[in-house]
C-alpha cells in the first residue's frame, strides 16, 4: 500500500541501473535491457558448489573451498558482483533506495525456490552492519533483502539473534587475512534457543571472500544452529 | 497512472484558467487536441489521457469551489465589527493595514481589507473590534493599471473597511499562545536588528529575512526591481533551503538518525514558515523541501520538477486562485528555470569555471521570468545576469547569518550582533553593487506590456528550443523556437511611435484629482501636459510612469506644466526624473514661482531645455499639427496660479484640443475678450469643474462637442460642481470624467475622433 502511494507520489521516470527513460516503480525498478542483462549472467560462468563464487572452467570447487570445505551448507547469490548487479546494490545502499529491496528480495527467493538444497529452512537471518553504518544509513539493507525473502516465504525472520558486538573498520581495503582477523569475535548469538537445532538461511548483500559469511556461521552453528545455508544478491569470482 | 507531477500542475493550472475567464471555445479545442493525440499519437497517447482527466477535474473542481465576484456591491457607512486579524499588520507611514476575518452573516463581508489612518501596535491573532465604514475598492483608471477589486477579490475580500480614529479600534483578546510566541519572538528579533543596524540596512534585512518590505524606501525598492535582484526580497526557496541545509548540518553534528533529522528539518520549516506567516513562495518551498525529505527518508528518488508539480498540485487544490498571484507564477516559473533548464543546458555545455555555472543559474531563473517581469513589472533588466552573479551570493550570506542570529539571540546575543554586523556589511555590498549597475548604460529598459497571446509565444518558443536542444541530428523546430521567442523581445522593444501613425491621440490620464493630459502627435512625439499630485500619494510614479512604461514610451519629447499647483507639477517631477525628456515648457509669468525649483534644477541635470510659453506663441512640432498658446502673456498677474495658468490649443487638421488648465472666471473672461477662443472639438472642463471656472460664454465660443473633466472621486473640493454639469448638458456638449470612466483616450485622424474610456 505504501509502495503504491510513493510510486504515485514520487513517479520514477529513469532505470534506477542505467538511468534510460521510461516508467518504473517499486515492482519494476530497472528496465527491461538490465533485466535481460541480469538474466544473461546468472547461468554464463560454472559456480563452485560451495560457496557458489563463479570459477573460470568447471572445476567444481573454488580454490578456497576445495582446501578447506565451508561450514555453511550452501551459499548461492542471484548473480555476479558485476554491473548491473553491482549498480543495484549500491544504488540500495548509498542512495538509500530502499524500494530495490523489495525486487532484490524477490529474485533472492526465486533463487532459493529453485534449490533443493535450501530446505527445509526455519528461519531467516540477516547479517548485521556496523553501528556507524546503520545510524548513518538509518536502515540495514541486508535486513530490507531478508524481510522481503521471509515474507515471500512465510518464515520468521529475526534480526536480533545474531548481533555484532565489536566495531570493526571497513573490510574494502583488507586482504583475505586481515579480514578474518578483523571480524575473529565481531558476532555474538543473543537468543540460542531460538536457533538450536534450526535451519538457518542467512541473508547478506554481497559475497566478496566469505570472510563474514564464514565467522557468521561458525558463530551460529557455535550457538547451536542445526544447519547454516546462505542466500546473497551478488557474488564474486573466485579466480 | 501518473507520469510526472509537473504535467498534471500544468493540465490543472490551464484548466483552472481557461475555466477562470470563461474561454470555453480554446478549452473546447484543446480537449479536442488532446483526444485526437490519445487516438492517434502513441507515443504521448497516455500523458494527453492524464491531460484530458486532470483539466476536466480541475475544471469541475474550480466551478464547485469558485464563488463568483458578488455584484451590485453597496459601500456602507459606520458599522462595528469583531473579528481576528489574519496577516501581520503593516505600517506603511499613513496606514496600518490587516486583513480581518469576522463572523459576518454575509459572506462578501466576511474577509475585510482594515486601512487603520494611525499607527497602532497590532499582532496577527489579535481579536479586535472596530468602527469604520465599508468602502468598495476602486477598480483600476487607466487601461492596464493593477486590478486591486480583482486582486483582493482573489483572497474572498470585496470590501475595505476605513478606520478614522484610534478611538474606533479596540482590542478585545491577544492572540493564541502559539502566536503569540511566535510574534513576540518576530517583534524581539526585529528589534534586534534595529537596535543594532543603522534603518536602512535595518530595513533591508528586515524584508530578505522576514519578507516585510513595507520599511523600505520605495524609490530603493524600485532600483532593486530595475536591476533584477528584487527577488532577494522575496522570502522562499532559497530561505528554506538554506534553512534545511542548517538544520541537516546542525542534526549531523549531534549524530542524529535520519529519522529525528527528517523530522526536526519539517519543524524549523514549519517555525519558520509562521515566522513570516506563509506567504505562497513559502508554502511552495516548504513543500517542495518537505517532499524532498520525505523521499530521502522513504529511500525514494525524487526529481526536483516533479516535486515542484506536486507542490503546485497541492496549493492549487488548497486555493484556486493562488493561480492568478504574480508571486505564485513567478516563484514557480522561477523554480521551474532553475530545476528543469538549468540541468538540461547544463548537460549541454561542458565547461568547469564557476563563474559560468553561477551565470547559468542566474540566466536560467532569469530566462524563465523574463514575460511575467515584462508583463506585471514592464521591465527588462539585460544586466540582471551581472547584478545576480554576486548579489545571490550575497544575500545568501545575508540570509544565512541572519538565521545564525535569529538562532543565537537567546542565548549568545554578542554573537547575534556579530552576525548581524556582517550581514549588515553584506547588504552595503549588495547596494553598492546594485549603484553601480544602475549606472551602466542598458542596465534595465522599460517594454510595453505583452499580450498574453505573446507571452504564449515565447514559452512555446522556449518549450520548442528546449525539445530540440539536446537532440542529435536534424533540430526542425529549434528555428521556429528561436524566431517565436525572437518575436517576443522584438515586440516588447518596438518604441510607442511605431503605432498609429497618422492619428493624433489625447489621454486624459486618471491621477485622481489633478491633472494629467498625454498628447501623441501623428508622427509619434508624445507630450505630457501636466503631471498630477497629492499631497497623500505620488500619482507620477504611481499613475503616470505606469501608464507610460505599460504603452512602452521610453521618452518624451516635452513636458508642459500649465501652472506650478501641486495637483499638476508633482507627478513631472518624478517624470522628468525617470523619463528622457527633451523639452520643459512652462509658462512665462510664472518663470519665477518657488515651486519650480525643483523641476528647473531637475532639467539643468538631465540637459532638458526650458521653454517659457506666453501667448501668441505657437509651437510648429510637425506640419499639420500644430500647438498654439493662447494665454497668459508674459506680463500677467494676479493673486493665485490658477489664473496664469497655460491655455493650449491642439489642433490637427480638422481636430483640435483646447486645454485651459485651472483657468478660473477672470482668465476665461481675458480670454474671450482677446477674442482667443475658436470653436473646438473638444475641451478640458477648466480647475477640474470647480464653480469658479463656469462661464457658459466660454463654451458658445469653443462649441466642443465633447468635454473631459479630470477630477478625484468623491474629493474634498466638490468637484466638478454640478451647476458646471448642468451647464454643459445644457449646451448639449457630452461629458467624461476620470472619476467615472477612468482615463479618456481620443484617437483622431485629423476628422473624425474615437473615444475609449477605460471603464
Amino acid at each position: 500500500m505504501l509502495d503504491i502511494i510513493m510510486d504515485i507520489l514520487f513517479p520514477q521516470n529513469v532505470c534506477c541501473i542505467c538511468r534510460d527513460t521510461g516508467r518504473f516503480g517499486s515492482k519494476h525498478p530497472w528496465c527491461e535491457q538490465c533485466q535481460a542483462e541480469m538474466k544473461a549472467m546468472q547461468g554464463a560462468l560454472p559456480i563452485c558448489d560451495y560457496c557458489g563464487k563463479y570459477l573460470e572452467t568447471g572445476a567444481g570447487f573454488c580454490h578456497e573451498c576445495s582446501q578447506k570445505p565451508p561450514q555453511f551448507n550452501i551459499a548461492r547469490a542471484v548473480g555476479p558482483y558485476e554491473e548491473p548487479y553491482r549498480i543495484a546494490v549500491k544504488v540500495l545502499k548509498f542512495l538509500g533506495r530502499k524500494y530495490l529491496a523489495k525486487k532484490m528480495g524477490d529474485m533472492m527467493t526465486e533463487v532459493l525456490k529453485n534449490e533443493p538444497r535450501y530446505w527445509p529452512i526455519d528461519i531467516v537471518i540477516p547479517v548485521p552492519i556496523s553501528l556507524g553504518n546503520l545510524r548513518q544509513r538509518g536502515f540495514n539493507q541486508t535486513e530490507l533483502l531478508a524481510r522481503q525473502i521471509a515474507r515471500r516465504l512465510k518464515i520468521e525472520m529475526n534480526s536480533d539473534i545474531l548481533v555484532r558486538i565489536k566495531e570493526t573498520p571497513s573490510q574494502r581495503e583488507l586482504t583475505k587475512e586481515e579480514r578474518e582477523k578483523n571480524l575473529l569475535c565481531a558476532f555474538e548469538i543473543k537468543d540460542n534457543g531460538k536457533i538450536y537445532r534450526k535451519n538457518v538461511l542467512l541473508v547478506d548483500d554481497v559475497y566478496t571472500t566469505g570472510s563474514t559469511i564464514r565467522e557468521c556461521s561458525r558463530v551460529l552453528l557455535e550457538a547451536g544452529a542445526g544447519r547454516v545455508s546462505v542466500i546473497t544478491w551478488a557474488t564474486g569470482k573466485g579466480f | 497512472m501518473i507520469n510526472s507531477w509537473f504535467e498534471v500542475f500544468i493540465f490543472l493550472a490551464a484548466g483552472i484558467y481557461l475555466a477562470h475567464n470563461n474561454y470555453w471555445l480554446m478549452l473546447s479545442l484543446l480537449l479536442l487536441l488532446l483526444a485526437l493525440i490519445v487516438l492517434y499519437h502513441k507515443n504521448y497517447s497516455r500523458q494527453a489521457l492524464t491531460g484530458i482527466i486532470v483539466m476536466a477535474a480541475g475544471i469541475l473542481y474550480f466551478m464547485a469551489v469558485s464563488d463568483p465576484v458578488p455584484s451590485a456591491l453597496q459601500a456602507q457607512g459606520s458599522a462595528v465589527i469583531t473579528g481576528q486579524i489574519l496577516n501581520i499588520p503593516a505600517y506603511d507611514g499613513q496606514k496600518t493595514r490587516f486583513i480581518m476575518l469576522n463572523d459576518s452573516p454575509n459572506d462578501e463581508e466576511r474577509r475585510l481589507q482594515v486601512s487603520c489612518y494611525f499607527k497602532i501596535d497590532l499582532q496577527k491573532g489579535d481579536k479586535v473590534q472596530i468602527r469604520g465604514a465599508l468602502k468598495l475598492p476602486v477598480p483600476p483608471g487607466n487601461p492596464g493599471e493593477f486590478d486591486y477589486p480583482r486582486y483582493l477579490s482573489y483572497q474572498h475580500i470585496y470590501y475595505l473597511c476605513i478606520v478614522k480614529n484610534n478611538s474606533d479600534l479596540k482590542i478585545l483578546s491577544p492572540p493564541g499562545l502559539a502566536q503569540k510566541w511566535i510574534n513576540s519572538f518576530n517583534k524581539d528579533y526585529e528589534r534586534l536588528i534595529k537596535d543594532v543596524l543603522p534603518d536602512q540596512e535595518a530595513a533591508i534585512l528586515r524584508g530578505m529575512l522576514l519578507g516585510k518590505v513595507d520599511d523600505i524606501d520605495p524609490e530603493q525598492y524600485k532600483d532593486f526591481q530595475k536591476t533584477g535582484i528584487v527577488h532577494v526580497f522575496s522570502v522562499s526557496g532559497l530561505h528554506v533551503g538554506f534553512l534545511v541545509l542548517l538544520c541537516a548540518w546542525l542534526t549531523s553534528l549531534l549524530n542524529l538518525s535520519p529519522r529525528y533529522k527528517f523530522f526536526s528539518c519539517l519543524i524549523l520549516m514549519f517555525l519558520y514558515g509562521s515566522l513570516v506567516s506563509w506567504p505562497v513562495p513559502v508554502i511552495r518551498a516548504v513543500i517542495m523541501a518537505g517532499l524532498g525529505l520525505f523521499a530521502h527518508y522513504m529511500g525514494r528518488e525524487q526529481q526536483l520538477l516533479n516535486s515542484l508539480g506536486l507542490a503546485g498540485c497541492i496549493i492549487l487544490i488548497l486555493d484556486p486562485y493562488a493561480l492568478f498571484m504574480i508571486s505564485f507564477q513567478l516563484t514557480f516559473m522561477a523554480t521551474w528555470g532553475l530545476v528543469y533548464l538549468y540541468p538540461l543546458i547544463k548537460a549541454e555545455i561542458q565547461y568547469k569555471n564557476m563563474i559560468w555555472d553561477l551565470m547559468l543559474v542566474s540566466l536560467c531563473a532569469q530566462v524563465a521570468v523574463i514575460p511575467l517581469i515584462a508583463y506585471y513589472f514592464n521591465l527588462l533588466s539585460p544586466l540582471a545576469l551581472i547584478s545576480n552573479l554576486l548579489t545571490t551570493w550575497l544575500s545568501a550570506g545575508v540570509v544565512i547569518l541572519g538565521f545564525l542570529a535569529m538562532m543565537l539571540a537567546g542565548g549568545g546575543v554578542w554573537l547575534a550582533i556579530g552576525c548581524l554586523y556582517m550581514a549588515g556589511l553584506f547588504i552595503e555590498l549588495i547596494l553598492a553593487l546594485n549603484k553601480l549597475v544602475m549606472m551602466m548604460p542598458g542596465a534595465y529598459i522599460w517594454v510595453a506590456t505583452p499580450a498574453i497571446l505573446l507571452i504564449a509565444a515565447y514559452y512555446a518558443g522556449l518549450g520548442l528550443v528546449i525539445k530540440q536542444w539536446g537532440s542529435d541530428g536534424q533540430k526542425p523546430y529549434l528555428l521556429s523556437g528561436l524566431v517565436l521567442i525572437s518575436v517576443f523581445f522584438m515586440i516588447i522593444l518596438l518604441p510607442a511611435w511605431i503605432y498609429d501613425r497618422g492619428s493624433m491621440e489625447v489621454v486624459m490620464i486618471d491621477v485622481g484629482q489633478g491633472d494629467s493630459v498625454l498628447l501623441k502627435s501623428p508622427a509619434g512625439k508624445f507630450i505630457l501636459v501636466d503631471g498630477g499630485g497629492s499631497a497623500f500619494f505620488d500619482p507620477g510614479s504611481s499613475k503616470v510612469l505606469p501608464y507610460l512604461h505599460r504603452r512602452g514610451i521610453r521618452e518624451l519629447y516635452m513636458i508642459v506644466n500649465s501652472h506650478p499647483d501641486l495637483d499638476h507639477l508633482q507627478g513631472l517631477e518624478k517624470v522628468a526624473k525617470e523619463m528622457p525628456v527633451e523639452y520643459l515648457a512652462i509658462p512665462a509669468c510664472l518663470e519665477a514661482a518657488p515651486e519650480y525649483e525643483v523641476l528647473k534644477k531637475l532639467a539643468h541635470e538631465r540637459d532638458i531645455t526650458l521653454l517659457k510659453l506666453s501667448s501668441g506663441q505657437q509651437l510648429g512640432i510637425e506640419k499639420d499639427w500644430l500647438v498654439k498658446v493662447l494665454y497668459p502673456d508674459k506680463k500677467t498677474k494676479g493673486e493665485n496660479y490658477n489664473n496664469r495658468s497655460l491655455v493650449l490649443r491642439i489642433a490637427y487638421k480638422d481636430f483640435s484640443l483646447l486645454l485651459p488648465g485651472d483657468i478660473e472666471k477672470e482668465g476665461l473672461q481675458t480670454l474671450l475678450q482677446g477674442k482667443q477662443v475658436k470653436p473646438s472639438t473638444i475641451v478640458k472642463v477648466p480647475h477640474h469643474g470647480s464653480k469658479g471656472s463656469l462661464l457658459p460664454e466660454f463654451y458658445d465660443k469653443s462649441k466642443p462637442s465633447l468635454a473631459l473633466i479630470s477630477v478625484g472621486a468623491n474629493n474634498n473640493f466638490g468637484h466638478p460642481h454640478p451647476d458646471v454639469l448642468q451647464s454643459l448638458d445644457k449646451q448639449d456638449i457630452k461629458v467624461f470624467r476620470t472619476d467615472l470612466d477612468g482615463a479618456i483616450r481620443i484617437k483622431s485622424d485629423g476628422e473624425s475622433i474615437e473615444v475609449l474610456p477605460t471603464r
